[in-house]
């Protein structure tokens, strides 16, 4: 039952984001999409083998800081958020840890190994990508994605699908919620639902989204929809935008390139 | 079942991108030439169903464990696979975008995985081949289970498939195959189960509601064998564009070599998948990759680099903040005015 | 002048389960008319005919001088607005601007013009502050207000309004009557909130079982305890009262 709150909470976050207009700044969220992907593949393409890529990877990190002051974002909905990547790329990375042995360096009296060093890249990677995406996330509504998709030539189909599915989102949960908490009250002391109501639950609630979807089409149709759907355009400036995936994309170029921590040392 | 973005390389991810984007072009074209008005706010009201549905708890009956739904086969018996698989791209486009399950990267990976053999194999293959000719209770149950059991083992074989060929994790083939195939054969028995017992109550209640139902004497709508065919060559050409890319994978997941691959003979019915995931694999190739020989080195090279790294996060916090502080008072500023 | 024509209308879901039996009806122009009568009379069935939502029916529909079938429809939509009685069927956009912006959009006015409109609706129903806001994140009862202006924006001359005081508090409601009040088109209001037709409607229609039992001024029909008992419903509460005092008072 937690989840469907935690999952409203999250819409509400994403949806507020996007209507903040502390932050707004005028670039496109398509804009801003192109950064987080190229940040993405980027991150990614680092090899997790040897030292260099995780020298690299650390000075990836810069993007996330920027961002994470800029917009303010909670470090403690973040770590939330970060922890099952966490756990799957140590699962990942553990077995890197067992296979490959051969040490790569002594620090001291520890030996340090190719696993080990691969391990802590993959943990990285995890981390860095959830991050980024996260940071999305909270900075930008989905109606902002959907203009991004839009603008991306992405079906209109698959677009208008969203917008709606987004619009009856907090509803349909709702309603399950409403069910679950019925189910629960006259069903003490179990775990979920139990297996001779499987059926009837869900179908029931599948009866009430077609019942849903029908009046919702009829809505549409007594409004003079025929097929395609107007946009609301986004207010934005397209020079700023292009600045932005331009400066961006070179700075994060340079950290792929170089590994900046170590060549600041290296001066220092 | 979600992979992440980090056990990817940009090859693979790229790779499945094509494959599902491909897959989502001829349901888009399927579903416009249709021609149906309702259709779209019918996916999506059920797009926000299966999100809803997904998050209630099942009790597993003797286990006291409880699972979940990830309904791809359901939707498609209920409004066709491709319409089905236009809704599953929706959902996992909003749950990647909202809940960060499933990175940005790994989308293409994902709605291969989890949506496309939900409902190409589970609701176009089996669904229709069971159900088409004649529909009734039993051939519901038996439907749902295979199809939601054999598309559950075909995604995971993808997803063992896409990490090895990425190359990240070092964890053999044999083990991780081990894994991953017995976990969702217990998950693809849940997902039958629940997936049954809901379009049983459908067939019972509102039979007409069901995508393939005919009233009695009606014309068969089973699959034809030509479906079937490409259904199957698609997934076997992918499924063994992904083993080779595997097999051939080397340790470093840069240093994989295109035209190594493209080379062999199976490869070419599936060149425009590879010439895209070259693109990338050039790119990602202009990368150097740095050898830190003098191994010795190291140790003084690590110092500098987390002395350098801390100087460096700390000057960029710093201006960061100054930046924002500026740039706030600026605003604030115009609203002023 | 009559607005909307029902000649003997008979229709049926399902064959032998006659939902509304032989319905003639005529609905004047600028007029408010209340249609009431106990859950499954045939309201909602009503409605959805007069704008071509469910076909299928026998007899004639005659609206604004048109014939209600396939041929017409588009035409006859753009007359007769249809306000649901669920809110969250009726508003499926994002915002609040963006809902109310659909009809005028799609029938093809220009972004000024549909600004104009989109306004003005919002105006007549005193949500303008509600503009940029998320559909699914407003009250019940903005949310009603909200999907009336969204008919509004298409200036229909005839609007058809479902159950529209359901689960409103009071505040609310009065607001709304308010609302419906201060809207000069035909309107047809079907509902089971006696009260609120008592307030709203100077006619009203009472069915029962698909069939029209009495139709005449709102009063004449909602002060006939015997009649509205017999169909399933009750006095108006604030006659219900003022009967009340009437006899402590004699």
């Amino acid at each position: 039952m937690n989840n469907t709150r935690q999952a409203a909470k999250d819409i509400h976050i994403s949806d507020n984001a996007g209507s903040s207009k502390d932050k707004e700044d005028g670039i496109y969220p398509v804009a801003r999409l192109i950064v987080v992907f190229i940040y993405i593949l980027l991150v990614v393409s680092f090899p997790v083998h040897g030292f260099y890529g995780l020298s690299g990877l650390a000075g990836m990190f810069l993007y996330l800081l920027a961002n994470i002051i800029w917009y303010q974002v909670s470090i403690k909905a973040l770590l939330r958020r970060i922890f099952p990547i966490f756990l799957l790329t140590v699962l990942a990375g553990s077995a890197g840890l067992i296979m490959d042995r051969e040490i790569y360096f002594l620090y001291g009296q520890i030996p340090i190994t190719y696993g080990m060093l691969s391990m802590a890249a993959l943990i990285l990677k995890g981390v860095f990508c959830v991050t980024a995406s996260y940071i999305l996330s909270v900075t930008a509504s989905i109606m902002q994605i959907c203009h991004a998709l839009y603008i991306m030539h992405v079906p209109g189909e698959i677009v208008m699908v969203i917008m709606l599915m987004h619009r009856y989102l907090i509803v349909l949960i709702k309603e399950a919620e409403r069910m679950q908490q019925a189910y629960k009250l006259r069903a003490p002391g179990q775990k979920g639902l139990h297996f001779k109501v499987w059926g009837s639950f869900i179908g029931l609630l599948l009866l009430r989204s077609m019942d849903r979807a029908e009046e919702v089409y009829e809505s549409m149709k007594l409004r003079g929809f025929c097929g395609v759907m107007q946009y609301s355009s986004f207010k934005g400036s397209k020079k700023a935008s292009i600045c932005y995936v331009l400066l961006w994309g070179i700075f994060l170029f340079i950290l792929r390139v170089f590994p900046v921590f170590f060549i600041v040392g290296a001066i220092l | 079942m979600h992979m992440a973005d980090a056990l990817l390389t940009p090859a693979v991810a790229g790779a499945m991108y094509a494959c599902s984007s491909a897959a989502a072009g001829y349901s888009v074209r399927k579903i416009r030439r249709e021609d149906n008005e309702k259709k779209i706010p019918v996916m999506g009201v059920m797009g926000a169903f299966v999100f809803a549905a997904q998050m209630v708890n099942f009790t597993i009956p003797g286990t006291g464990s409880s699972g979940h739904l990830c309904g791809g086969m359901l939707l498609s018996a209920v409004i066709g696979p491709e319409a089905g698989f236009i809704t599953m791209i929706a959902v996992l486009l909003v749950q990647g975008f909202l809940f960060a399950d499933g990175g940005l990267l790994a989308l293409g990976a994902n709605i291969w995985n989890m949506a496309f053999y939900g409902c190409f194999i589970g609701g176009m293959v089996i669904w229709r081949h069971i159900t088409g000719r004649k529909m009734s209770k039993k051939r519901i149950i038996a439907a749902s289970m295979a199809g939601s059991i054999v598309s559950l083992q075909f995604g995971a074989f993808s997803v063992t498939l896409e990490t090895l060929a990425s190359g990240v994790t070092e964890l053999p083939f044999a083990v991780f195959l081990a894994a991953m195939q017995p976990v969702h054969l217990a998950i693809g028995f849940v997902e039958g189960a629940v997936t049954a017992a809901v379009l049983v109550f459908i067939y019972e209640t509102r039979p007409e509601l069901l995508w393939n139902y005919k009233e009695d004497g009606q014309k068969e709508s089973r699959l034809s064998y030509k479906q079937a065919v490409i259904v199957f060559a698609v997934v076997a050409a992918v499924t063994g564009g992904l083993l080779s890319l595997a097999a051939s994978s080397d340790p470093d997941g840069l240093e994989w070599s295109v035209e190594k691959v493209a080379g062999t003979k199976e490869l070419e019915a599936e060149g425009s998948i590879y010439s895209s995931a070259g693109i990338i694999q050039s790119f990602t190739a202009l990368l150097p990759d740095y050898t830190w020989k003098n191994k010795s080195s190291v140790t003084g090279t690590m110092f500098s680099g987390i002395f350098g790294g801390i100087a460096v996060i700390a000057a960029c916090t710093a201006a960061c903040y100054i930046i924002r502080h500026l740039h706030r008072k600026k605003a604030k500023g115009q609203e002023d005015e | 002048m009559i607005d909307i024509e029902f000649k003997n209308v008979t229709f049926s879901y399902e064959k032998d389960k006659k939902v509304l039996h032989n319905i003639c009806l005529s609905i004047e122009h600028g007029t408010s008319t209340g249609l009431i009568g106990a859950n499954g009379a045939g309201k909602s069935t009503f409605l959805k005919l007069a704008v071509g939502l469910i076909t299928g029916h026998k007899g004639e529909i005659i609206v604004k001088g048109q014939l209600v079938n396939k041929k017409n429809i588009t035409a006859i939509r753009k007359k007769a607005g249809y306000v649901f009685q669920d809110a969250d069927s009726q508003l499926f956009m994002p915002t609040v601007y963006e809902d109310v912006s659909f009809g005028p959009a799609n029938y093809g006015f220009t972004k000024e013009e549909t600004d104009k409109k989109v306004m003005e609706a919002l105006r007549k129903v005193n949500i303008e502050n509600l503009k940029d806001r998320q559909v699914y994140r407003i009250s019940g009862g903005e949310k009603k207000l909200a999907s009336i202006a969204t008919i509004l924006s298409m200036e229909p001359e005839i609007i058809l309004l479902d159950e529209p005081s359901v689960a409103l508090d009071p505040g609310n409601r009065k607001n709304l009557i308010q609302v419906l009040n201060g809207i000069k088109e035909t309107k047809i209001i079907a509902s089971h909130d006696l009260d609120m037709v008592l307030d709203t409607c100077e006619r009203t229609v009472l069915l029962a079982d698909g069939r029209v039992i009495k139709q005449g001024r709102t009063i004449e029909i909602l002060k006939d305890k015997e009649l509205l008992e017999t169909y399933g419903l009750e006095l108006p509460l604030s006659l219900q009262g003022y009967l009340k005092w009437k006899d402590i008072n004699l």
